[in-house]
């Protein structure tokens, strides 16, 4: 902290002056940054008196006395007790004056600044401009960075200071632009020189990162050589395997949010394949339109494979899945070998593909578990019910495992429950453990398979493969979006980039899996035997099972979702940190008024984040003309670019409605009480509360600049600010996620309540349509902003709000009026 | 004290001008400050009287009414008086008018020293708040006198201030200062 100069400690030294000439030397001194020691104090005065000799108009502009003040304040001075303190004659000063006494370390080097003839109009010019826009400069804590680079440079014997006397600004910037590009000086002077240039510019860039990320970079984040099925595509269109996360820590986004966008590739049809002897003329492989096609068809057919509809040519279709659980449960054709298989072992093999969502190799290492807690996958016999155990890896460095308490915790594995019609194919016997087929080569389960499946399809004219069977899940899923698939991803460890977000916020308990899958095919009998196609097979209801006594932890997922009591706690203790104010105090006093307000913006900021599930951003609300109270949405911009792929438009719940008018009142008030004491803030408040009116006057174009320029900023301030105090004053600054976790006192990841809302709305059977809207989760094709969506935002809205509102009743995050309203 | 401003007074005329300046451009002064920043009179207003759209036609007049003291100190300029004035001017203007229109303010040519500055700053205080009553709350009344003119002596109150008594010579006891606002001192 700086210590200054008091008008007590200066009246104390009882020094010959009357009271306009006190005030003088007084507003001097700290002009100066006189420490109260007056350490040093006989150099500075005596570098002082050197500058003013020379330019004693120029520094009565500066320091606002005259040389002759200046004289009278010396022999004053030398006259005093000052004068004969050990600290006043001491050439040194104190350790970490270059930090809080920027200006007197300026002065007091000043012999050493090598240019002894151009030195005093440089320090001059550099003053007068420091002290002109002081408050800026403090503002955006650079005065040490300016000061050091000034100084550096003076001292510095190579380099030479020009005489800027008759120099405008203007000019003087011009010159260190010219000369920071120079590529002849070294590193460190060039470094000064651009300090310096931005100083006399008064421009600080913030790094912000304003291009979306070149395709090379883009492919250099995945891996090639690992494909993964588009679902519902066709066979030549694939995603490449996602190799590292990328760093956009800068922009405000932590790292567990931050995917890349998504690469698709189509791989060359076999079929359109030319013949070798065929060239391909130059002018086709050249074409710019026709390569612009190209890309423009992957993006047609994965838009379309990302819509597609239940009669998709790759689903299976309700005639296809009655012939097919009719032959497997054919129990008079088991006996007969086809190639070197059984026909049983086939049916299981089948049935088991297309449950589990497997490919026949990895069938084919299925064993049959003792107990639940042993090694590795495989059916379970648990309370006289079948069990699939699988082993869910989340991939997640150490660093990333919060060690919070207050985090729920997850199991390893996943167990789910097998419908009856499934195990009775399957034939599992409880007291056969291990392996559950021979150990023959893949191949050959696989060429019997196929056989089985042809033979089925010559016999009943029907389209079923090997492939239709083991996506059929999926693929029946996005058409139908029956349950979350995220489920699947859970129940069966199979991995899809579709839910690699969705994966991450979600948390499941087995008995919730159990039954979705269960629903599941309980929809796809329903809707083969509403088609009148044969079905003797009944899905029934799960078994209740006490999974958490059986296995300690019967959860699988999200590693980051605290209990809702923990939420219920930490808003009881915000509301009644909030109630405890006075109102008079409050509004009186400065203090108490920041301190309100910091308070009071935490809840409304925590508040925002649960019930938008906001990613943890900075400035994450950037306007209040975001709020479209009349529709129930608002709009949120996360992990955003300059494309705004990620500026949408989700519910708005009831209580955040409120609480944001609230908070604009809020902020109407506080204004007014800030006007005098903290303008800077007060301007900018209002600025704020009217920006709805003037956002209707601005040019789409400007309104563009202006938003990319606001959402996630960190110094640019926005609505949700809070005061925060530095050496030279309070400041307003942005709400940021490191702040929140900070006055918040909590070790669990800010983005807790992402989590929490995306599991609440996946408890309470939304549709996954609704909830990709709601959080923001979509791949090409799905997104609602889209020019091709026929999605309605009304409906979805008035759909999810109360689910919302219930979920923010029930952590307790009622609105809070503001005491200063 | 009591002279020093009667010696101000004098020469106050030859010393002062009227000029327009932007809101945006005064700040108060860092020395004043200080005495509000526990009790800032604004928070004592009605809300609803604050910022009626009826006034915005009506700047000039407000700001001649009850004029903003100010002095210049490099580009900006600083409040010693007209506080209130300063807060209805700036409640009924936009974001955009407050740099953009220019508001007549008496400049004064030198900054003051430390307790002129003071004095006259009180001076329009209780002014405000006891001649023309903007609150009629003893309580808050209390509140503010006392914080505006504070005492070392934890026994003595404010009715012992020098400020004070250099403001109302004649005010020496509450139940003065009670017949004054004619109402009751229990408390003040």
């Amino acid at each position: 902290m700086r210590e200054r100069i008091s008008r007590q400690d200066l009246f104390d030294e009882k020094l010959n002056f009357n009271d306009e000439d006190f005030e003088k030397f007084y507003d001097f001194l700290v002009l100066i940054e006189c420490p109260k020691s007056f350490r040093a104090l006989n150099e500075v005065l005596s570098n002082l008196l050197e500058i003013s000799q020379q330019y004693p108009h120029f520094f009565e502009t500066v320091f606002l006395i005259t040389k002759k003040d200046l004289v009278n304040l010396v022999s004053t001075i030398s006259d005093s007790n000052i004068s004969k303190k050990d600290d006043f004659l001491n050439h040194h000063f104190e350790r970490g004056w270059c930090q809080t006494h920027v200006i007197y370390a300026v002065l007091a080097q000043y012999k050493m600044f090598t240019s002894t003839s151009s030195r005093a109009v440089f320090t001059l010019r550099f003053l007068e401009h420091f002290f002109c826009n002081i408050d800026t400069i403090f503002n955006i804590e650079r005065e040490e960075e300016v000061t050091r680079a000034f100084r550096n440079l003076n001292r510095n014997k190579t380099f030479i200071v020009p005489d800027f006397f008759d120099n405008s600004i203007d000019e003087i910037v011009d010159y260190f632009d010219s000369l920071r590009k120079d590529d002849q000086l070294e590193g460190s002077i060039r470094n000064q020189l651009r300090q310096l240039y931005n100083f006399f510019n008064l421009s600080w860039k913030n790094r912000t990162k304003k291009k979306s990320s070149s395709r090379t970079v883009l492919r250099q984040r995945f891996n090639n050589k690992q494909l993964e099925r588009v679902i519902g595509a066709d066979d030549n269109v694939f995603t490449s395997i996602l190799k590292k996360s990328i760093d956009n820590t800068q922009s405000g986004i932590e790292k567990t949010e931050a995917f890349p966008v998504i690469s698709f590739i189509k791989t060359e049809s076999k079929i359109d394949k030319k013949p070798k002897h065929e060239i391909a003329a130059v002018k086709q492989i050249k074409d710019k339109s026709s390569q612009k096609k190209q890309i423009a068809n992957v993006s047609n057919s994965i838009q379309r494979a990302h819509n597609s509809t239940s009669l998709n040519k790759n689903i299976l279709q309700a005639h296809d899945l009655s012939f097919l659980l009719f032959q497997l449960q054919k129990k008079k054709n088991y006996q007969k070998q086809i190639g070197v298989v059984e026909t049983r072992v086939v049916c299981q093999f089948i049935i088991a593909s297309l449950y589990f969502s497997k490919s026949i190799e990895d069938i084919s290492s299925f064993k049959i578990l003792k107990t639940h807690s042993e090694d590795g996958e495989g059916f379970v016999f648990i309370d006289s019910t079948w069990h699939f155990k699988s082993v869910f890896v989340d991939n997640l460095t150490v660093a990333e495992y919060s060690s919070s308490s207050e985090l729920l915790e997850i199991s390893d594995y996943s167990l789910i429950q097998i419908p009856e019609f499934v195990s009775s194919i399957m034939a599992l016997d409880p007291t056969k453990i291990g392996l559950l087929f021979k150990k023959i080569s893949k191949s050959r389960y696989r060429d019997s398979c196929t056989t089985f499946l042809s033979n089925l399809s010559d016999t009943h004219g029907v389209r079923v493969s090997l492939k239709s069977i083991q996506y059929f899940n999926n693929n029946f899923n996005e058409a139908n979006q029956l349950i979350d698939p995220v489920i699947f991803d859970f129940a069966f460890n199979h991995i899809t980039y579709k839910t690699r977000a969705s994966r991450h916020y979600t948390q499941y308990s087995f008995s919730e899996m159990s039954s979705s899958i269960f629903y599941f095919w309980q929809t796809i009998i329903e809707n083969i035997s509403s088609l009148g196609f044969m079905s003797n097979i009944d899905v029934k209801s799960i078994k209740e099972i006490d999974y958490q006594s059986m296995c300690d932890c019967d959860h699988v997922g999200s590693r980051f979702l605290p209990s809702a009591g923990f939420f219920q706690k930490r808003n009881m203790s915000l509301q009644s940190k909030l109630s405890e104010y006075n109102k008079l105090e409050v509004q009186s006093s400065f203090d108490m008024l920041i301190q309100y307000h910091n308070d009071y913006v935490i809840y409304v900021s925590l508040m925002l984040l649960a019930t938008t599930g906001y990613r943890a951003v900075y400035n994450p609300l950037p306007s209040l003309s975001m709020r479209l109270s009349r529709y129930k949405m608002i709009m949120i911009s996360d992990k955003d670019d300059i494309d705004f792929t990620h500026a949408r438009i989700i519910p708005l719940a009831d209580s955040l409605n409120i609480q944001i008018k609230n908070y604009q009142s809020h902020l109407d008030k506080l204004s007014n009480l800030l006007h005098l004491l903290h303008p800077e803030a007060a301007f900018h408040v209002k600025k704020q509360t009217e920006e709805l009116n003037h956002s209707l006057s601005v040019k789409p174009s400007d309104s563009v600049h202006w938003f990319s320029e606001i959402k996630n900023s960190k110094n640019h301030p926005g609505v949700l600010f809070y005061f925060s105090k530095n050496n030279y004053g309070t400041h307003i600054r942005n709400v940021h996620p490191s702040w929140l976790s900070e006055v918040d006192n909590t070790d669990y990841p800010l983005n807790a309540t992402r989590h929490y809302l995306r599991t609440f709305l996946a408890k309470h059977k939304l549709s996954p349509e609704l909830i990709a809207f709601t959080m923001g989760h979509w791949s090409t094709g799905e997104a609602p902003l889209g020019r091709y969506s026929t999605f309605e935002f009304q409906e979805a809205c008035s759909i999810v709000s109360p689910i919302i509102q219930k979920m923010s009743e029930d952590l307790n995050l009622t609105p809070i009026r503001s005491l200063l309203i | 004290m009591a002279d020093l401003i009667a010696k101000y007074d004098k020469t106050l005329l030859c010393n002062t001008e009227l000029t327009y300046v932007h809101l945006a451009d005064i700040s108060i002064d860092p020395d004043l400050a200080e005495i509000i920043i526990d009790s800032n009179p604004v928070s004592a207003l009605k809300s609803k009287s604050t910022g009626s759209k009826s006034s915005r036609f009506m700047t000039n007049m407000t700001a001649l009414q009850a004029p903003i003291w100010v002095y210049k100190k490099r580009n900006k300029y600083y409040l010693v008086s007209g506080l209130l004035t300063h807060f209805f001017l700036i409640s009924t203007m936009n974001y955009d008018d407050l740099s953009a229109r220019n508001v007549p303010v008496i400049l004064l040519n030198k900054k003051p020293t430390y307790n002129i500055k003071r004095l006259i700053f009180l001076s329009d205080l209780t002014t405000q708040l006891l001649k023309k009553l903007f609150i009629t709350k003893e309580k808050n009344v209390k509140f503010f006198l006392e914080n505006w003119f504070p005492n070392d002596d934890i026994k003595s109150n404010y009715l012992q201030n020098k400020e004070w008594q250099t403001i109302f010579p004649e005010i020496k006891t509450k139940k003065e200062l009670a017949s004054m606002l004619n109402t009751s001192n229990r408390d003040l």
